[in-house]
């Protein structure tokens, strides 16, 4: 069974223009041990998919349907104080933004210590001793002068080894990183990915990665889910994504075409997906992607596809899923 | 590091000694350089620095900490007594000169008539001068001393409480100073005495609240004056019989030439100072003495025995080793002259008069002892002289004769205390409301902000007037007070309360809650131990600002005199009295003081608070 596994979730934002369907019936899993790396455009649903699952939404969102299941357990119709426990404890986060999302007031020592104290019960002492080894854990250099220092003495690198320190502060069993390279440099990128997956191993956690970045995905996931318009279009291995594909949704096309390629040749220019994200309040009829999809066909517009399974272990949103077929009739 | 080196550093940034200190002390940061290039810098240790970078800032500290120590600590010394009433005292102007014997008299001292609040003496010259506060209204000042007072060959001088008697070798009587209430208008009978020669060789010329009293050689006692409240008569049986009169307030009595007491007023037996003790009855007194409400009698045997409203300690007399040849009295003490040539001095000490120095305690060369109210003038066989008691006030009198000076120092404390506690309520209001109004939005934030509009749209003086006047009539005063504290709490919370929302409002968006929700922690939590410390540099702004305003608004609801109410004094009340134009003319001390030391403190608030504010705001630093 799987560790997480969410079914049909639909969260939904109430605004003053209307109800803005964030995520729609979206559908994914995360074994343990293993990296689910969901990857989309801004505005795709990723975060906000990833956010219900510990129902941190913004007060005017709602998850209006679906289940989310961790360990078998259903999360949706968990009271707060049940969450509280959920929370940090089972499943952390770390967030896109290091720079922001320590409190600048707090330092690293009491930042950390924090899920200790809340979750474990552990005094302040014991806590700052544990605060040490998760330091050590995440590779900070003398992690005893850095626990006492704030938040903007330390590096941007740094600041992502504390959020992940703190993430993984009470052994989480699903990591949910949301960008967490984003906002970094690609050398420390690197290296923070690199710690990622080590920590993975010798944790076992599960990580739910979230990112717009094919080659981090490429590099990180075990399975890829992708997202747009608030429904997961495709849903495979990476292996299968990454390599020479049979079947594949035209939007995880068009993706891995706009990125440059060693083995491109120089002449060739990249391609671009035409057009942009559809409004959220105007999302068109049929197939959310055939306004920008170049082997759109009437079918394509009136009528939305489903995903379906076209082969084991990978899943397709679109009437024309083998790649072959699509490009000789296109 | 030693001094030298330390000094030979170039230094980043030029920092006073009191930043230093305060870093150092407070901080516990030192000026080390660290291995690492990057100096650790906490936010408040930067909030810091900036603050004592800003001139105007320390300045505004240094003197508010010291308003505030004068306050906190003042009222330990100077003691507030809020039943004090000193008749004699009230409206004396700032002044120290109130025992100044001019430097024309020193050595040639023949005579002293030692006033309320002045004396007058005259020199071995015949001169006569006056000192100390000797003005009586804005037109009548004792320090004009008439040219027949100075012309003649004076034998005898008295001053009263706001006139003064001088008796010349011919037998001739002169009043100055304040002769509206009969002080100058002799009696049918002194006219004659005085212009007959008969029965009108004084030995004993008397001054004391507004009436005079003159004693013939023969007995013949002589009164005159203001008769309204003083018993100003004599029994006609002792009438020729009277060797020396002591006044009291409103009362006098007389030794007899028998040697013994007698209460010789009209009042006779119905007077409390009629009863005599037995021993001052055999016959043997020797010397009478009176201070406003008791009698001393003095017997051959050297022995004092006293009488009358013993309730200020005037009948602690000392022990004394010599026989005591003098007594006098002031108004709550008496001061004795030993045989010895000492003199001692017991009773109240609320001005140090009772309190006379070594010189005259143990020097034995006193030659002559004069008392005052408050004051005592001891001439030495050298000629010099020697003073104790009151001196005088160094920022006056109100107009029950109270302390300026004490009350403004006591008055400080109350409403520091009032602005303090009014503020502290009204931030914890403030920041729980606005806090979950900030965090939880929607119908929380409706609900609250409505309310805040409720309560910041009250009127806040009348409203404040109301109230206290409503529930503040059945509360003493201290529970007016810590009403007051309540009300300016209760209806001050808005601003803090706005404030702490839109920060909030600003907070909640940010990543960092986010992150602190994710970690499994508790909205309360979040609120106050997460979100509270990123606004508290704010709050800690507004608190000082407040701080000020309070005690501003605790000092009109005073001066409206529906705060608190007199005579528990603060900086409000004490301006109470400068209402009206006479008070704001000719008793400036009144209102100038405690309107400058106010202003001051609140000024000194102000400047803190700008200077935090520039401190914190990262923005403001770079102008």
């Amino acid at each position: 069974m799987s560790l997480l596994e969410v079914r049909d979730l639909n969260t939904f934002f109430r605004t003053k223009h209307g109800i803005v369907k964030a995520v729609n019936g979206v559908s994914y899993t995360v074994e343990a041990g293993k990296t689910l790396g969901i990857v989309g455009e801004s505005g795709s649903g990723k975060t906000v998919s990833a956010m219900s699952i510990l129902q941190l939404l913004d007060t005017n969102g709602f998850i209006e349907s679906g289940s989310i299941k961790f360990d078998g357990r259903e999360l949706t119709t968990l009271t707060r104080r049940e969450m509280y426990e959920i929370r940090g404890n089972d499943i952390s986060v770390i967030f896109q933004e290091p720079m922001t999302s320590l409190n600048p007031v707090f330092t690293v020592e009491r930042q950390v210590s924090e899920p200790f104290m809340v979750h474990q019960g552990l005094s302040k002492r014991e806590a700052a001793l544990r605060v040490l080894d998760m330091l050590r854990d995440v590779r900070i250099p003398n992690p005893e002068v850095v626990t006492k220092q704030y938040p903007h003495q330390l590096s941007g690198g740094m600041r992502q080894r504390v959020m992940i320190a703190m993430a993984l502060a009470c052994r989480p069993r699903i990591l949910i990183a949301d960008e967490p390279s984003t906002a970094l440099d690609v050398t420390i990128q690197a290296q923070i990915l690199k710690l990622m997956n080590d920590l993975q191993e010798e944790k076992g956690t599960s990580i739910m990665f979230i990112t717009h970045d094919l080659g981090v995905v490429c590099q990180m996931a075990d399975d890829v889910a992708v997202m747009y318009c608030g429904q997961v279009v495709e849903m495979a291995p990476a292996r299968t994504i990454f390599g020479k594909p049979q079947f594949s949704h035209p939007y995880t096309e068009g993706l891995l075409f706009s990125i440059p390629r060693l083995d491109t040749p120089s002449d060739v220019r990249l391609e671009a997906i035409p057009g942009a994200v559809p409004h959220p309040l105007k999302l068109p009829d049929g197939c959310k992607f055939a306004p920008r999809c170049k082997y759109a066909t009437e079918r394509c517009k009136v009528e939305e596809p489903e995903l379906v399974e076209v082969q084991p272990g990978q899943g397709v949103r679109c009437f024309y899923p083998d790649l072959k077929e699509r490009r000789k009739d296109g | 590091m030693s001094k030298k080196m330390k000094n030979n550093t170039p230094k980043k940034k030029k920092r006073s000694t009191l930043a230093r200190w305060f870093r150092q002390t407070v901080l516990r940061k030192h000026d080390i350089d660290y291995d690492n290039p990057e100096v650790i810098e906490t936010p408040l240790k930067i909030v810091a620095q900036n603050f004592f970078a800003k001139k105007t800032a320390v300045f505004g500290v240094v003197v508010f900490l010291l308003i505030l120590l004068v306050v906190l600590i003042g009222p330990y010394f100077f003691k507030l007594n809020l039943g004090e009433h000193e008749q004699t005292l009230i409206h004396v102007p700032p002044s120290n000169n109130m025992m100044k014997i001019p430097k024309e008299m020193h050595g040639r001292i023949s005579d002293i008539a030692p006033g309320t609040t002045f004396g007058i003496g005259v020199d071995v010259d015949g001169k006569v001068y006056s000192w100390g506060h000797t003005r009586v209204t804005e037109r009548i000042d004792l320090k004009d001393i008439p040219d027949e007072v100075q012309e003649a060959d004076l034998k005898m001088i008295a001053a009263g409480m706001d006139h003064a008697v001088a008796l010349d070798t011919n037998g001739k009587l002169m009043v100055w100073g304040n002769t509206r209430r009969s002080q100058a208008r002799f009696t049918p009978d002194m006219e004659k005495a005085q212009k007959s020669g008969k029965n009108w060789n004084i030995v004993q010329l008397e001054a004391g609240m507004q009436v005079s009293a003159a004693l013939d050689e023969g007995g013949y006692l002589y009164l005159w004056g203001n008769r309204s409240n003083f018993d100003l008569g004599i029994k006609r049986e002792y009438q020729g019989n009277i060797a020396k009169i002591a006044f009291m307030a409103n009362e006098y009595i007389s030794l007899l030439k028998d040697g013994n007491v007698a209460y010789t007023g009209i009042k006779g037996k119905g007077s409390p100072f009629s009863k005599i003790p037995d021993e001052l009855l055999q016959g043997k007194t020797v010397d009478i003495a009176a201070t406003d409400r008791t009698c001393a009698g003095l017997t051959e045997d050297g022995k004092v025995y006293f009488w009358g409203r013993l309730e200020k300690g005037e009948n602690e007399m000392p022990e004394i080793d010599s026989k005591i040849i003098k007594i006098e009295g002031g108004r709550f003490h008496y001061s004795a002259l030993l045989e010895n040539g000492n003199v001692v001095s017991w009773g109240n000490n609320d001005y140090n008069q009772a309190k006379a120095p070594a010189q005259v305690t143990s020097g034995g060369n006193v030659k002559e002892l004069y008392v005052g109210n408050f004051q005592n003038y001891a001439i030495l066989e050298n000629g010099e002289h020697v003073t104790w008691g009151l001196s005088g006030f160094p920022l006056g009198t109100d107009n029950f004769g109270r302390d300026m000076l004490v009350r403004i120092i006591n008055g400080g404390r109350v409403t520091m205390l009032v602005g303090a506690i009014a503020v502290v309520i009204a931030t914890i209001i403030g920041v729980i409301l606005g806090g979950l109004a900030g965090y939880f939005g929607g119908t929380v934030d409706i609900v609250i902000m409505r309310i805040s509009e409720v309560v910041g749209g009250l009127p806040f003086i009348p409203f404040a007037m109301i109230l206290s006047a409503v529930i503040g009539s059945r509360l003493d005063p201290t529970q007016r007070m810590y009403l007051i504290m309540i009300v300016l709490g209760i209806l001050s919370w808005v601003g803090t309360c706005r404030l702490v929302r839109a920060q909030f409002f600003a907070q909640r968006e940010m990543e960092y809650v986010t992150a602190a929700k994710a970690m499994g922690i508790r909205e309360g939590a979040i609120i106050f131990r997460h979100i509270l410390p990123n606004v508290f540099s704010l709050l800690l702004v507004s608190m000082t600002l407040d701080f000020a305003t309070s005690m501003l608004t605790e000092s009109t609801l005073s001066y409206l005199g529906f705060g608190i109410p007199l005579p528990t004094p603060t900086w409000g009340n004490l301006l109470t009295g400068a209402n009206n134009s006479i008070i704001i003319q000719q008793y400036w001390w009144r209102w100038v003081f405690p309107a400058v030391i106010f202003g001051m403190c609140t000024i000194c608030i102000n400047l803190i608070g700008d200077g935090l504010r520039d401190a914190m705001d990262p923005k403001s630093t770079e102008r």
